[in-house]
């Protein structure tokens, strides 16, 4: 079980991948309730090392992430990322950048739109050639016990 | 003076009610009720109560954050808030199962009309073929309902496909997205409507100026929330009206099981549980109108039924409305800002003709606005930060149509009471014939994508859903309104055949479901029931 230092490393890492500067306190309290909540249901030793790599740096997170949206889409790693985001944009102090736009007309819009596609390709071969290995690894141990 | 012991106070139990009492007599209502939060900040829009609510996280989410939508294979899209929690809660005696049929049930004050996205079409004759009264016969009931609960609409191409000949209030203000969609849709309607596709302005029950205690929409964006104004129309304020007629006496906490039966087979009250104590309770009246909503009405039926006779019939012609979910984009809004002071649901509605009124399709188009970005965001194929980016440029840009096929009665979709040694009878629902309209509900899908291309609006194929049945929230059909004598059926007055002076007020004496959003014809059929009373 993570003691709390380690929880709260984890919930503002995670907010700051999701783009909240600072983390509020309810936000990361709340963020470790939930989860707490949901420790029972069943994930493996890969949705371990996935979590581990991932709350090491807002980077290893981005990596962590586009390896799990395909290859654990509903594991571990993505339910505490939709946690957070679902906290972060209903808290009164972070939730002003989830809920708008960003206008900046349809030229910058559409280039804007093919850089993230850019880097988001770039970032899963990355997470594909770090996080695969450890995929085939880890996925002939046997689930971890509840 | 007559009692009218009327059970349920969804919409169509609180128009009849309200029907009789205008006319002086009695009525006790008898509810499980559970009752709907009062809405914080009444003034603050979506945003602002985030920001001024003292635990918004509680709020929105739940105190264990239990409300958040997490990733799941099917999860839909979007989740009820915590404050809609009422709407859905079973009471404990409730006990269904279903093979085929995935149905929504509400015991709240108001039912499952609490949760309305408000819109209001009226039926027209084709519509109503299969129904033993006709449109003259209905149309001063729309009336009634639309000077009631305020509905909002226009004159357009709607209108051959729902009628407007209730009175209509000034529509809402389009939000951009919508406004684009039907701009369009004018300057390229011959191209549309070779597809059979014809769309205009929703139909909605929200007001545009105050009525009574209810204030007219200032678009705080908060309607999926329930409308802290009271603008968007719900059956719970037309009951806290009834309570000011000393005719009127409302019973909560009740699990109507059956309806008392006297010797000579007339209804003379309704036999329940306190839903907390269990205490068994009886009620009188004079007239026991069932009201309960569809499924909770076929249930009162079945365990009278039971308890008179000895057994149950199986009742056929279980329906509910074929319900597709549409995302599409509107590629002219990337990078544009999100209108979020706005009616948060559909402004733009669209119809489709059938070769026969069962192959109709009705429609309803909704921009996104304010929203719960996580399970959007979560649902993107992308990690999450890529998501984010791609969601805050397209978000003004993004809808999603829902449109509903007609249903029609079949003898093999069924509603039966089965009792088990030892436990109370339950619900049984059985919809053996889900794919008989799938090669229609296909077509369909082509010719709206066709459609909303025309708009210059993209569906991507993968995102379509065919809903499983019972999403439509509409069901009827076990008790159906009928001029032939028949065993299980009501006159097209509303009472059972085989009883005296039992009424059934609400979906479950349909004989069909039309394509449209049934909830404005649910409340005018009520009234209609209740003026014929004698």
């Amino acid at each position: 079980m993570p003691n709390d230092a380690s929880w709260h490393t984890e919930a503002a890492t995670f907010g700051a991948y999701l783009g909240a500067r600072e983390l509020p306190a309810e936000v990361a309290e709340r963020y470790q309730m939930a989860v707490q909540d949901w420790r029972s249901v069943g994930f493996d030793r890969f949705d371990d090392w996935l979590l581990h790599f991932a709350a090491g740096h807002r980077f290893q997170t981005s990596l962590a992430d586009a390896y799990s949206r395909l290859a654990r889409p509903y594991g571990d790693l993505r339910r505490r990322l939709t946690l957070m985001l679902a906290l972060l944009e209903n808290h009164g102090t972070t939730h002003a950048p989830y809920d708008r736009a960003e206008p900046s007309g349809a030229a910058r819009a559409w280039l804007a739109l093919a850089l993230s596609a850019a880097g988001w390709g770039l970032r899963t071969l990355l997470a594909t050639a770090i996080c695969m290995p450890a995929h085939v690894l880890l996925s002939r141990g046997r689930p971890r016990r509840a | 003076m007559a009692r009218h012991l009327v059970i349920g106070s969804g919409a169509s139990g609180v128009h009849y009610a309200l029907t009789v009492l205008q006319r002086g007599e009695e009525v006790t209502l008898l509810d499980v009720g559970f009752e709907r939060p009062v809405a914080p900040l009444p003034d603050a829009t979506y945003p602002q109560l985030k920001e001024q609510l003292d635990d918004p996280l509680t709020h929105f989410l739940g105190p264990r954050a239990e409300y958040v939508v997490y990733p799941a294979p099917g999860s839909k899209p979007y989740g009820f808030p915590p404050n809609k929690e009422y709407v859905f809660r079973r009471a404990a005696p409730w006990s269904l199962r279903q093979q085929g049929f995935d149905p929504l049930v509400s015991f709240a004050r108001g039912g499952l009309a609490e949760a309305w996205t408000g819109g209001s079409y009226e039926l027209d004759d084709r519509d109503l073929a299969a129904f033993p009264f006709t449109l003259g016969d209905l149309q001063p009931h729309y009336a009634t309902v639309a000077k009631r609960v305020g509905i909002t609409g226009e004159r357009d191409d709607l209108e051959r496909f729902s009628p407007m000949s209730a009175p209509y209030d000034t529509p809402l203000p389009l939000d951009p997205h919508s406004a684009h969609l039907l701009a369009l849709y004018h300057k390229r309607r011959r191209r549309v409507n070779a597809l059979g596709v014809y769309f205009g302005r929703s139909r909605v029950a929200v007001l545009t100026r105050p009525q009574g205690e209810r204030q007219s929409c200032t678009a705080l964006g908060r309607c999926l929330m329930g409308c802290p104004r009271e603008s968007l129309y719900a059956p719970s304020y037309t009951l806290r009206e009834l309570h000011e007629f000393p005719g009127f006496t409302y019973v909560p906490s009740v699990f109507v099981d059956r309806v008392l039966v006297d010797g000579n087979g007339a209804a003379i009250g309704a036999f329940g549980r306190h839903v907390r104590t269990g205490e068994e309770l009886r009620f009188s009246g004079d007239r026991v109108v069932l009201a309960a909503g569809a499924l909770a009405t076929t249930r009162i039926y079945l365990a009278t039924m039971l308890h008179e006779q000895g057994t149950a019939p199986e009742l056929s012609g279980l329906m509910d409305n074929r319900h597709v979910s549409m995302p599409f984009v509107t590629p002219v809004f990337v990078g544009r800002d999100v209108a979020l002071a706005s009616y948060q649901f559909h402004h733009v509605a669209l119809g489709m003709r059938g070769a026969s009124p069962a192959g109709d399709v009705h429609g309803q188009l909704t921009a996104l606005k304010a929203a719960q970005i996580h399970p959007i965001v979560s649902s993107l194929p992308f990690d999450f930060h890529t998501s984010l980016q791609v969601f805050r440029r397209v978000r003004a840009a993004l809808g999603v149509a829902n449109f509903w096929l007609a249903d029609t009665r079949r003898t093999r979709n069924v509603a039966r009471l089965v009792s088990e040694h030892g436990v109370p009878p339950h619900l049984q629902l059985h919809y053996a014939d889900d794919d008989v309209d799938l090669e229609h509900t296909r077509a369909a899908i082509t010719t709206i994508r066709r459609a909303l291309r025309a708009l210059d609006a993209f569906a991507p194929k993968s995102q379509t859903t065919i809903l499983p049945r019972g999403s439509s929230v509409h069901y009827g059909g076990t008790l159906p309104m009928t001029r032939e004598e028949a065993p299980h059926t009501c006159r097209p007055d509303g009472s059972v055949r085989g009883f005296e002076r039992l009424l059934v007020a609400d979906g479950a004496a349909f004989a069909a479901l039309p394509a449209k959003n049934l909830t404005f014809t649910l409340m005018a059929n009520a009234v209609r029931i209740a003026s014929a009373v004698t």
